[in-house]
């Protein structure tokens, strides 16, 4: 598939940490492509520059804090990171729909449900007064709010963390996007919660044929929704793969690494962690940025210099220079 | 092995409204006559969602909250009659690390100081003493010596919840109440500090009761799981038994739930999808509290609060449904749970709006 054919794509995206002094680099060289009806997941631990990357997907970075330095984002092949505020506006909740993690502080405490999901409607839809209700009520039924026609006029408060997470979902997909981005969209959910609203992502992006891009740090929600992943590890994209052969064959270290950082129901294995800690911005290393906590690194190679996300067989690629000659250990299938 | 902890029917209720005489309203019973053990040595995990219980259930254990009714031993002592001066002097026994690394530690404080700070609540040290001990108690914890001088700031959250399990081990507890310890860290860091916690407790023999929200992390930690659902136990035993012949069907859907680190698993698995939300605490459900929700309800459910029946393994369950049928267990509960000719998996009306 060529650029074009992507829903979203994102090349080369550089991200810099602004405020007193020089711009520091947190993001660098990112780059991932989602195809209509797919879903991404993009991992990484707290640090990574995921969550910087899908706010800059949708031009949310403040500008006091970070801002893009490199690189393009384009819907459709049509340049976004180029566009005045105005017109981004109008990108933003009619082609791309924004899920954040914490429902609690997305949604305004001061009106109804129902008041915000008609005044996304309203403003991007152009439905009158009558029929965003009807449309609004319409949509919590949709994202399985059982009794919409009351919960519409209710307050965020008197709704449960599972069902505010639902109606985020609703206003998201009000105006039927064609780019559906969930940041973190069930860290703040209980583990049945959290199994109820990735079924309904899943299906969503699947009737309505959205390309969706999920940041989480639990490789389980990748495992549960995505289709293919990419990991980034200190700014960096170091491995992108299908789902499956991710978790069954890593390509690089760090993948292997946070593979076995994970508990199991059932399988009673031991824990391995990763040990150390990742650099952060402003300090990252010369050469990979992995390899002080790399078991495999070695000196000449690793340690002077900067290795490229290397394309492999199977439509992935890893950044490793030593991917070809190690035999990682994925989760036994 | 010694029973370390013991806990009979133990209650907490909590007031959220009052008339306008003070008189109590509504109450929430964040813990329902609650009974376990715990051996010296051994961990018991508490699992549960949030507003289970699990978290006020280990600080009443520990008598930092006031139970409503039930006795707790500990060491021997009744620890709900002790007066205040002896339960002090218990204090340095049982302790306790939190949640979050970063609200635990005071910013301004060296970690140092910090660490010592027990031993000075608890007398009887001199400055000196203290200073060995903090070095002593930084080096098992994998920080360096240099780290007592050097303020939170410095760290980051593995190394700073490395710091505040220092400070709860400082005093040489016996009983340590580990409150979602690993909860507020990233996956690679958490295992390091599950693998910290698991081998301090072999080298200081130490007891733990260890709460969770996540199966996986209880299920790596603990000999003995109880399974919270809204104030009370509704599943208790050996960990294997509990994560692989569980009986609660609240434990199946926690299990079908538990994401794997395995798509092909995942995907071919069937899950308990829940009804609904759960049920508030303030107004919970008469008889079993899970049968709103529960795929498996039987008319008694509504009626009856099911007892915790203990079976020959020491793994007991409170459910009318499953107690009744001993072939409902493990895999073979959750496929009937599941069960495709029951139509019992409810999933969200997409159909029905149409999303053109």
């Amino acid at each position: 598939m060529t650029v074009a054919d992507m829903a979203l794509s994102v090349q080369d995206l550089e991200i810099a940490l602004v405020g007193t002094g020089r711009p520091v680099p947190v993001v660098t060289g990112v780059s991932l492509a989602v195809a209509r009806g797919e879903i991404v997941g993009l991992v990484g631990e707290s640090g990574s520059g995921k969550s910087l990357t899908s706010l800059a997907v949708t031009r949310l970075l403040d500008p006091r804090v970070a801002r893009v330095t490199a690189g393009s984002v384009t819907l459709y092949g049509r340049e976004l990171l180029d566009l005045s505020e105005p017109a981004m506006r109008t990108v933003r909740g009619k082609e791309i729909g924004m899920i954040f993690q914490n429902p609690m502080t997305s949604l305004d405490p001061a009106f109804t449900a129902g008041y915000q999901l008609t005044s996304v409607l309203r403003r991007h839809s152009g439905l009158g007064r009558r029929a965003a209700r009807v449309r609004a009520v319409e949509l919590l039924g949709l994202v399985g709010i059982a009794d919409p026609r009351r919960r519409v006029d209710q307050y965020p408060h008197q709704l449960s963390g599972g069902m505010r997470q639902r109606v985020m979902i609703a206003m998201a997909i009000a105006c039927e996007p064609k780019v559906l981005i969930a940041d973190e969209p069930t860290t703040a959910l209980d583990a049945t919660t959290q199994a109820q609203i990735l079924d309904l992502v899943k299906t969503l992006a699947g009737t309505m044929r959205m390309a969706t891009i999920i940041t989480t740090h639990d490789l389980g929600v990748v495992a549960e929704v995505c289709d293919r992943v990419a990991v980034m590890y200190a700014g960096q994209v170091v491995e992108r793969a299908g789902t499956e052969q991710l978790f069954y064959r890593p390509r690089h270290p760090y993948t292997e690494r946070l593979l076995r950082s994970l508990p199991r129901v059932g399988a009673a294995r031991q824990l391995a962690g990763i040990p150390g800690q990742p650099p952060r911005a402003g300090h990252f290393p010369v050469g990979c940025r992995f390899a002080t906590r790399c078991g495999y690194a070695t000196e000449s190679e690793c340690t002077t210099a900067v290795p490229v996300l290397r394309q492999l067989a199977d439509d992935r690629s890893a950044r490793c220079v030593r991917t070809g000659e190690l035999e990682l250990i994925g989760v036994d299938a | 092995m010694s029973t370390l902890l013991s806990v009979r029917g133990v209650s907490r209720n909590f007031v959220v409204r009052r008339d306008m005489l003070g008189r109590p309203q509504d109450l929430v019973h964040a813990v329902d006559d609650v009974s376990f053990d715990v051996e010296a040595g051994a961990t018991l995990g508490i699992v549960g969602e949030s507003g289970s219980g699990k978290s006020t259930l280990g600080r009443l254990a520990m008598r930092l909250i006031e139970a409503d009714g039930g006795r707790i031993t500990f060491a021997g002592h009744d620890l709900r009659a002790l007066p205040p001066r002896q339960l002090r002097e218990l204090r340095p026994a049982m302790t306790m690390i939190f949640q979050d690394p970063y609200s635990a530690l005071d910013p301004r404080w060296t970690v140092g100081r910090s660490v010592a700070e027990p031993l000075r609540v608890a007398g009887s040290t001199t400055a000196a003493e203290q200073r060995a001990a903090v070095v002593e108690m930084l080096r098992l914890v994998g920080l360096e010596a240099d780290a007592a001088d050097r303020r939170p700031g410095a760290f980051s959250g593995g190394q700073r919840q490395r710091v505040v399990i220092a400070r709860a081990l400082i005093t040489r507890p016996r009983l340590v109440f580990c409150d979602e310890p690993v909860s507020a860290l990233d996956v690679s860091t958490r295992a390091q500090v599950l693998g910290l916690l698991r081998d301090l407790q072999r080298d200081l023999g130490l007891t733990y009761l260890f709460v969770s929200h996540d199966l996986g992390i209880v299920e790596a930690m603990s000999d003995r799981i109880a399974v919270m659902h809204l104030g009370s136990i509704v599943e208790i035993g050996p960990a294997e038994a509990v994560s692989r012949r569980y009986r609660h069907p609240y434990t199946a859907s926690l299990v079908s739930a538990s994401p794997a680190p395995d798509p092909v698993a995942q995907r071919a698995r069937r899950r308990v999808v829940l009804a609904g939300d759960p049920p508030s605490p303030v107004d919970p459900p008469p008889g079993c509290a899970f049968h709103p929700r529960c795929p498996l309800a039987q008319p008694i459910c509504g009626k009856r609060k099911p007892p915790l029946r203990i079976g020959p393994d020491g793994h007991a369950v409170a459910c009318h449904v499953t107690n009744g049928d001993p072939g409902l267990i493990g895999t073979a509960l959750l496929s009937h749970m599941t069960g495709a000719d029951r139509l019992l998996v409810r999933t969200p009306n997409v159909a029905k709006g149409t999303a053109s």
